[in-house]
């Protein structure tokens, strides 16, 4: 944890709303080294974004961040003036969104937006940034990167628009990437593709990733290690392989039984999580779980539990039956699901 | 075995590109002038009672399309699409819309697609005033609401007081009002959370079994069409290129879309993600104004040969046990 390149402790976001103030984010921890991705799972309003954007510097009003720090090479974000931060975003902090058509302006040159990225941070000449935008879009797999860089946004199709925001955020070297469902608006053989780009991008710049995404099928195929949020808090967190193979959390676990997948057994229902994720208005008091929790106790309706160590490294679950999960999922299993 | 319930055969439709403020109709087709956009473009299927039929494919491979055609909700450029043993593009008035009663659909959006202004009671009312039959209204809300695990004090509730699932389940109960015998549902879960996901895809399974309903199932997520499907479409470019019962087609895929866009989906499984070869595709999807000619996949297939330029591959059985339209199909190992 000493090479972590981003730290984020503690971290509390909150929005002022007519109906009160809202705690997206209440507390979350994580860190991410040089060359290593961190995947933020989790279903809408759970807070991932909010984290994210909370790194980049991007929280506007009514949000405002009301706790905890965020370190970047050691040195705190929150105590960056804005000009300071706008010379590291797009610099060393770089950022994917969701929608690449909304992320470019549709008025320039696609070649001449990533200049303008070159200009701002690395380079001087006008002539040599649109040869290196160039570039960058060949990089990307973009074909005939020369003419292409001279089209417009709209003469892009999807998939192209997202490889070339990511020619624009690996522009000028970032040593962060942070990526928003970055394929999430893709279809499903375009995304291989621009999955592939991104990590073929990391892995040049050695960067470290913090990938936002609700897709699990995504993490499972580009993240080092993953945490889990639920409602504003990580619930789970740790390498890849023990939050998928060793989840001690009911909701990790109910996300994964609740995947139809290619190759499942089709006779059977799929096993669900019940009810809805609660309003962040109005949270329970204990775990925010509990109502949809199948192993609930009266304990985790009072109490919340926090995240501690389940396992000899980095992975931690935030449960009071964390210990005797696996056993109460084999039970559960057990029982033929109607 | 009975007629199946839908034949649809040679369904075409075409959108012509009308004059625009850019360009008049002989302008060059990428700048909105001239042509017609090839949406659909000779599909054939058939569809039983009591039966799923999967639609997959990319944005703009003419799925939604075809859902829509089925319902009328669109004209067919050419083709014919026969509801129990009757051509519907025929029909007209009163008999159109006995037709139209057994024929409903679901939509991917459930913010979109339920009025704001009107309470549930109304939103469900509606389609029994509609066909006449207001005085079923007080006893069929309330059984409706019940059969997709809602509440009967639901009823007076505005759709922005229901979370995305519940309203998915309002949108279901709209389309089961009047008894159809076949749903089209249109992504009907792409729109919601992993966790409700799961619960909206049960419903609509139980909801088939009890009242024997044919389902049309649209979607792009393979994963989820798949675990709910008997049989499954391929399309690509107004075109099917590959149909059949569904473990066929994902164990044995013998068309190179199909086998790209399968080996395409990401798993939740970090070890299988590690093993597996993905077929990356080449480029992006052709201009649907434009088609390439012959095989519409010719373009991004790494098979490709002149044939497959010069002659458009039929839909046949080429020894898959089901069709595909393709000149150099895999014969799969697996029976």
């Amino acid at each position: 944890m000493t090479d972590a390149l981003l730290e984020v402790r503690d971290l509390k976001v909150e929005f002022k709303t007519e109906d009160g103030v809202v705690a997206a984010v209440n507390g979350v921890s994580f860190w991410v080294a040089p060359g290593e991705t961190l995947a933020i799972v989790g279903e809408s309003g759970s807070g991932k974004s909010v984290s994210a954007l909370s790194v980049m510097g991007l929280i506007d009003k009514p949000g405002r961040i009301s706790g905890g720090d965020i370190l970047f090479a050691g040195q705190s974000l929150l105590a960056l003036s804005e000009r300071d931060y706008r010379r590291l975003r797009g610099g060393d902090l770089a950022m994917i969104f969701q929608d690449p058509l909304s992320s470019l302006n549709p008025a320039f040159r696609v070649g001449d937006q990533i200049a303008e990225a070159l200009l701002t941070h690395t380079y001087e000449k006008k002539d040599a940034a649109r040869r290196r935008a160039a570039t960058l879009l060949a990089d990307v797999g973009i074909p005939q990167a020369g003419d292409r860089a001279r089209d417009y946004p709209h003469q892009f199709s999807g998939g192209m628009r997202q490889r070339a925001m990511i020619a624009m955020a690996i522009a000028n070297k970032p040593k962060l990437l942070i990526a928003d469902e970055p394929t999430t608006a893709l279809d499903v053989t375009i995304q291989a593709q621009v999955l592939e780009v991104l990590q073929a991008a990391q892995q040049e710049t050695d960067a470290a990733m913090l990938l936002i995404t609700h897709d699990l099928g995504v993490v499972a195929g580009i993240a080092d290690r993953v945490a889990v949020m639920y409602a504003g808090r990580i619930v789970e967190e740790g390498t890849l392989d023990e939050v998928f193979y060793e989840s001690r959390h009911p909701y990790t676990l109910g996300l994964l039984n609740s995947l139809p997948r290619l190759d499942s057994d089709r006779s059977r229902p799929l096993r669900t999580i019940p009810g809805t994720p609660p309003s962040v208005l109005s949270l329970p008091p204990g775990c925010a779980l509990a109502p949809r929790c199948p192993y609930v106790q009266d304990r985790c309706r009072t109490e919340r539990p926090e995240l501690e160590a389940v396992g000899p490294e980095t992975h931690r679950s935030a449960c009071f039956r964390s210990a005797e999960l696996p056993a109460l999922a084999a039970a559960l299993e057990e029982v033929p699901s109607s | 075995m009975s007629e199946p319930l839908l034949v649809v055969t040679d369904l075409v439709k075409h959108f012509d590109i009308k004059k625009g403020y850019f360009g008049g109709a002989d302008a060059p087709s990428d700048v909105g002038g001239g042509g017609a956009v090839h949406a659909v473009d000779g599909v054939s299927f058939t569809l039983d009672r009591n039966e799923t039929l999967g639609i997959v494919g990319e944005s703009g491979c003419g799925k939604s399309t075809t859902g829509r055609l089925v319902l009328r909700l669109l004209e067919p450029t050419s083709g014919t699409i026969c509801f129990d043993g009757t051509d519907i593009n025929k029909l007209k008035g009163r008999v159109l819309r006995e037709f139209r009663r057994r024929m409903q659909i679901v939509f991917q959006d459930p913010y979109a697609s339920l009025n704001p202004r009107m309470r549930v009671q109304e939103i469900l009312a509606e389609p029994l005033v509609i066909q006449g039959r207001r005085h079923e209204v007080k006893q069929r809300v309330p059984e409706l609401l019940d059969m997709v695990g809602l509440h009967a004090e639901h009823a007076s509730r505005y759709p922005h007081e229901f979370s995305g699932g519940q309203r998915q389940r309002i949108g279901i109960a709209r389309a089961l009002a009047l008894e159809p015998d076949l749903v089209v549902l249109d992504e009907p879960v792409s729109a919601l959370d992993v966790s409700i996901q799961a619960q909206v895809l049960n419903l609509l399974a139980e909801l088939q079994e009890r009242l024997d309903l044919a389902f049309l199932f649209i979607a792009h997520d393979l994963s989820v069409v798949r675990h709910i499907s008997d049989r499954i479409a391929v399309m690509y470019l107004g075109k099917v290129v590959e149909i059949g019962a569904a473990g066929e087609i994902y164990t044995g895929a013998g068309h190179p879309y199909t086998q790209a866009l399968l080996s395409a989906v990401p798993e939740p499984d970090p070890r299988r993600e590690r093993a597996r070869t993905r077929i990356v595709l080449e480029g992006d999807l052709p201009s649907p104004i434009d088609p390439p000619s012959g095989c519409r996949f010719r373009t991004r297939c790494w098979k490709a040969q002149d044939i497959c330029g010069t002659e458009e591959p039929a839909l046949i059985d080429r020894g898959q046990g089901h069709p595909v339209a393709c000149h150099f199909a895999d014969v799969s190992v697996h029976a």
